[in-house]
């Protein structure tokens, strides 16, 4: 059964069956991109980015009416392409809900509902909650479970304080290098919609223009303001990679998977299968490639990253080499068995056992990501 | 392990109970002593028949390797091909031939048995 979200407004003067088109604007707006936002950071991606067009691709949900008791606007997942578990956007609306939820119960927002997901989600509802008695309430259903909240203005209020940035909590930031002020040396950069100016020794600056001049750069310091407009003690200035996508992060956040045991073991496992040569294993295998092997290292620290945001921490997988030149994570936890080959960059493919129970075949990254976590907790896909 | 025949006349049909060994490099091994399934993925497994080959020529200028085991008949079960594949330097060469899914790769490593554990010690 496709999942379904209920989002009813109290809206005094409203007759019952309506909604002001200005409050269903912005909330079938809103609810679309804090689920898309929560989709792209349960992909891994906790840049603060533009939305990218897989974590679109995975919200498939659709506005289907306004029911006609009172004002509630009804919401249905729609069939998501090579998406055979449970639907995206029900699991990012089951997070929004037991975020908003968790808050109420304890004034503190939870790690997987970011600012980003929340700023949004305040905004969405903001119009619907002109009056101090005015409540928005969400549901979602999905195969038998069911969860719920309120938003009245004082959660809204919540929802919408800004991110704030700490003055020693450094920063990333990649992006095009668009002014350069000798004068004052600094320059600045867009990323994800915004404008970061950064102010940098004479070295630096000379490094910039001469060698970066116009070019997508990666700069690391720290923020001079909660907003983090102004960023500066850099400690690090370099081309951007094509791996790296422009946006802006917290270093700490972005590389929380680094940390653990988990990725710390796996990563000096995986420098070891980089030194085997072609034929390796004496039976004509082709020495682990790079890209590969990084790859699956990244997909693990983003991997493990989502899972802490959940309080699930993962525990190391064995790294087997591949004959093709690939790598292969695996998991065994209680009856739950999972391989997860990496033949190049960007592919998966899978073996998924529990007990007698076996499935194969090629995985996406959301897939890849779901059966990860299927394999710790036993959850279902 | 298997009792030896030797290299003469080595016959080319390979009987459903012969032993197969494969050596195995220290890298598919997992920390609880398990082979990794990676170890049996290649269309054409190369494989030494026991009967006729001593496991220690199977390690012969391989120190550090193991040799696993895996029995004619379960890969058979695999919907795998098991023949002969008579070498100048190893007559007793055979080859598991058969595309083989992950499922099949793992239920190969499930079924292989230790000949010579890891570091070369005959068992």
């Amino acid at each position: 059964m496709l999942p379904r979200i209920i989002i009813s407004i109290d809206k005094p003067g409203i007759p019952p069956g309506m909604v002001l088109l200005e409050d269903a604007g912005s909330l079938s707006s809103g609810l679309h991109d804090s689920l898309a936002r929560l989709i792209q950071r349960q992909l891994g991606f906790p840049w603060r980015a533009n939305l990218r067009q897989e974590a679109k691709r995975l919200t498939r949900i659709a506005l289907t009416g306004v029911s006609k008791g009172s004002g509630v606007l009804l919401y249905e997942g729609l069939p998501t392409p090579d998406v055979t578990g449970r639907h995206p956007s029900a699991i990012a609306a089951f997070d929004l809900v037991s975020g908003i939820r968790s808050y109420i119960d304890s004034h503190a927002w939870p790690a997987y509902l970011p600012p980003v997901v929340r700023n949004r989600m305040g905004n969405a509802v903001a119009s619907a909650l002109a009056d101090p008695n005015d409540v928005v309430k969400i549901e979602v259903e999905e195969d038998g479970l069911r969860a719920e909240c309120e938003i009245n203005p004082s959660v809204k209020d919540a929802l919408q304080v800004p991110e704030a940035f700490a003055p020693d909590e450094p920063v990333e930031v990649v992006g095009k290098i668009v002014e350069i002020d000798k004068r004052n040396l600094s320059f600045k950069i867009e990323a994800a919609s915004r404008t970061f100016t950064f102010e940098v020794a004479e070295w630096q600056f000379q490094k910039i223009d001469s060698e970066l001049r116009w070019e997508r750069a990666f700069v690391s310091g720290y923020p001079r303001d909660s907003k983090s407009k102004t960023i500066h003690n850099i400690s690090d200035i370099r081309a951007a990679t094509p791996d790296e996508e422009d946006g802006f992060n917290l270093t700490r956040e972005l590389r929380r998977g680094e940390r653990t045991e988990a990725y710390q073991q796996a990563r000096a496992r995986a420098e070891k299968l980089l030194n085997l040569n072609d034929d390796w294993n004496t039976y004509g295998a082709k020495a682990p490639g790079k890209r590969a092997v990084f790859f699956a290292l990244h997909f693990l620290r983003d991997a493990i990253g989502v899972l802490l945001d959940h309080g699930i921490s993962a525990p190391t997988p064995f790294l087997a080499p591949t004959a093709p030149g690939g790598v292969q994570l695996e998991w065994h936890v209680s009856s739950r068995e999972l391989e997860l080959e990496i033949p190049e960059k960007g592919r998966f493919s899978f073996l998924a056992v529990d007990g007698s129970n076996e499935v194969e075949g090629e995985a996406s990254r959301w897939t890849a990501m779901r059966l990860l976590r299927w394999v710790i907790t036993g959850e279902a896909v | 392990m298997t009792e030896f025949a030797g290299v003469d006349n080595i016959p080319d049909d390979i009987a459903d109970t012969e032993v197969l060994n494969r050596r195995i490099h220290p890298d598919f091994v997992r920390p609880d002593g398990s082979v990794s399934s990676q170890a049996f993925t290649d269309t054409e497994l190369s494989v030494d028949r026991a009967m006729y080959w001593d496991v220690a020529e199977t390690l012969r200028g391989y120190n550090g390797y193991g040799v696993a085991s895996i029995v004619a008949s379960f890969a058979r079960g695999l919907q795998q091909e098991v023949v002969a594949d008579k070498l100048l330097l190893n007559p007793a060469h055979a080859l598991v031939k058969g595309k083989k899914s992950k499922s099949i790769a793992r239920a190969l490593a499930r079924s292989a048995i230790w000949e010579v554990a890891l570091g070369g010690g005959l068992s």
